[in-house]
């Protein structure tokens, strides 16, 4: 007898399953986010690294583009001050901005970039390779604990309810999600800066970085506070749907427990639907460190791109587009490359296809 | 059936607010009250005034009216370019690698620290509308991605339809596949996603302002008006600084609702 065959609704207790028929043009439902998102299909590193190449390449072309065509350079501030002649403006200007022809200067960056010389920052008197190294660690250390925060916190929450459902508790269960949706909506309405301010106003003032504590807590909670709606609706959503499917029905028949149905059934499951997401967030944190960072006063390098940006320090605010580009493509290929290990699904389809890879090779 | 009466009203009342707003500010956004700074409410000054004594209530009116339009500005050239890439991708399956890889390039910049580049760039004084056009273009291009994927992902649903495959059987073009089955289907995924881009947009910018990255001051915005509680002492002693708060988190959490509803 074939277990797989077998009709789903005499024997599996608690919701009805739905019906599988195929739907009609008017009631057609419109997919979840989670699902509707593609899977990646095959292993392609030349299509990946071809990406990446075009993504660096971009991202040097807009780099360079605007060091050489916004109007006003770090002496533009100087010109106001009437104690200084305007010869010598020009002098300095001489001796520190380059003057050779367009083309000649995107590939002395690209060169001089591609040996890790990202130029000199006139408003912090230093290479400014040597700046993002040094800021880099503490930026690197917010956006790790906020992200785990989120991460952790996102997945209790969204594991809770669905336990107390294995366990038959309903109507708890529909209580606490209810209040959980609610919750988490009501994150999603506060932007990252009012929630730096509240953050602000709130929090004993010892606890602020800028009031000489080093410790990244309070930052890293208001980042994981942004990241927590995100983390939690897609992964509730998710186990929702995966708890609705045969195999865990038939897992549930066979006599497993909650912990084995929703650990090592469930979640591994619905890896490459939460990796895609991390990888997503990562992306984002990089963003909001440029708004959470200069408002608690965080020395990493969102606030040196606030930093810079004020003072028109065009090589520190490229050094910043690359190096943070770079931190994308990373976390994305990480994500793609953990993806398809991940879940079982997917782990079978690759097994598969470098078996028959193997046999076409053999034959 | 509530829920659809509770959304709709919700949205009369925002555009009604977006419409009326500057008609209703009891005064206008930048007459500055030198001898009434950081007043308390009272019968003048209905919520208060700011440190440069403009009054809070005009000001609030106002905001609503600027932070929505240019959230509704930010948002349609991000829908519009997810929807033709998205819809496009999945009709003209041939359209699929350059979707992917543009999509995949855009995702990967870094569009924050290009704005910030970009805020450097421009000169000090520089005027609401070069700094709009900024934030227009740029989060079109950060946002488009994502929602792009999903509409694709449901597009090609439905092009696996049998009605679809009927009419592709019958001779149909592709123009008229999507004109006739992919758009109508995915029109409510699209509304929801706009709701959705409009709140990220709105809260972009409030979160933008509060680092000055936003539209330059006399204009109110709802993070031009929160700004000033990055100060300690007026942020713990002035209460009514915290007005944005009042339309700024309803009208979030309602767009965010409504892109729920449908998901």
């Amino acid at each position: 007898m074939d277990v797989n065959n077998l009709p789903l609704r005499g024997r599996c207790q608690g919701k009805p399953q739905k019906d599988r028929q195929p739907l009609r043009y008017a009631e057609q439902r419109t997919p979840m986010i989670s699902e509707a998102q593609p899977r990646p299909p095959r292993h392609r590193p030349h299509r990946r690294a071809g990406i990446a190449v075009l993504t660096v390449a971009a991202t040097m072309v807009l780099c360079f583009a605007l060091g050489q065509f916004t109007p006003g350079d770090a002496f533009s501030a100087l010109e106001l001050d009437p104690a200084i002649p305007p010869a010598a403006l020009a002098h300095l200007r001489q001796l520190y901005l380059p003057q050779h022809s367009l083309g000649e200067r995107l590939g002395a960056w690209v060169v001089q970039a591609a040996h890790g010389d990202l130029g000199y920052s006139l408003q912090f008197h230093r290479p400014v390779a040597a700046l993002v190294r040094e800021r880099a660690p503490a930026s690197l250390e917010l956006m790790v604990l906020g992200l785990g925060l989120a991460w952790v916190a996102g997945l209790l929450l969204a594991l809770i309810p669905a336990w107390m459902g294995e366990n038959a508790r309903r109507r708890a269960q529909r209580g606490l999600e209810v209040t959980l949706h609610a919750g988490a909506a009501l994150l999603t309405a506060l932007p990252l800066g009012v929630l730096a301010v509240g953050a602000l106003v709130l929090a004993p003032p010892e606890w602020l970085p800028m009031a000489g504590s080093g410790s990244p807590w309070l930052p890293a909670a208001v980042l994981a506070l942004a990241f927590l709606p995100t983390v939690y609706f897609q992964t509730a959503h998710a186990l929702a749907a995966v708890l609705d499917r045969p195999f865990i029905w038939q897992g549930r028949a066979a006599g497993f427990g909650p912990a084995r149905v929703l650990l090592v059934h469930a979640l591994p499951n619905i890896s490459d639907i939460l990796v895609p997401v991390a990888a997503l967030t990562v992306s984002q944190a990089m963003v909001e460190l440029v708004i959470l960072e200069p408002l608690l006063g965080w020395p990493g390098l969102g606030q040196l791109s606030i930093q810079a940006a004020q003072n028109k320090d065009m090589p520190v605010l490229s050094a910043l587009v690359l190096f943070s580009s770079l931190v994308v493509i990373a976390s994305n290929w990480i994500s793609e490359a953990v993806q398809t290990r991940l879940n079982p699904v997917l782990r079978d389809a690759r097994w598969r296809e470098s078996a028959k890879r193997r046999a076409a090779v053999e034959a | 059936m509530t829920r659809r009466r509770w959304m709709v009203g919700g949205f009369a009342v925002w555009l009604s607010l977006v419409v009326l707003g500057p008609w209703l500010a009891p005064t206008s956004y930048r007459i500055q009250d030198r001898d009434a700074t950081l007043e308390a409410p009272t019968p003048g000054h209905r919520l208060g005034t700011d440190e440069f004594g403009r009054d809070e209530a005009s000001r609030l009116l106002w905001a609503s009216t600027l932070s929505s339009l240019l959230g509704l500005a930010m948002a349609t050239p991000a829908l519009g370019i997810a929807v033709g890439v998205g819809l496009g991708m999945a009709v003209w399956p041939a359209t699929m690698d350059w979707g992917r890889a543009a999509g995949e390039v855009c995702r990967g910049l870094p569009w924050i620290f290009v704005l910030v580049a970009v805020r450097a760039a421009l000169p000090l004084n520089a005027g609401a509308g070069s700094v709009a056009a900024a934030l227009v273009i740029l989060f079109a291009a950060a946002a488009w991605p994502v929602a792009a994927w999903t509409l694709y992902g449901a597009a090609r649903q439905v092009m696996q339809q049998d009605y679809v495959q009927a009419a592709r059987g019958l001779g149909a073009s592709r123009w008229h596949l999507l004109r006739r089955h992919v758009w109508p289907n995915l029109r409510g995924l699209a509304a929801t996603y706009f709701a959705l881009l409009v709140a990220a947009a709105i809260g972009a910018e409030v979160s933008l302002e509060l680092v000055g990255l936003g539209l330059p001051q006399p204009w109110p915005t709802f993070g031009n008006m929160l700004d000033s509680l990055r100060d300690y002492s007026l942020a713990t002693h002035c209460w009514w600084l915290y007005s944005p708060l009042l339309i700024l988190v309803p009208l979030l959490l309602g767009l965010s609702l409504a892109g729920m509803e449908r998901n």
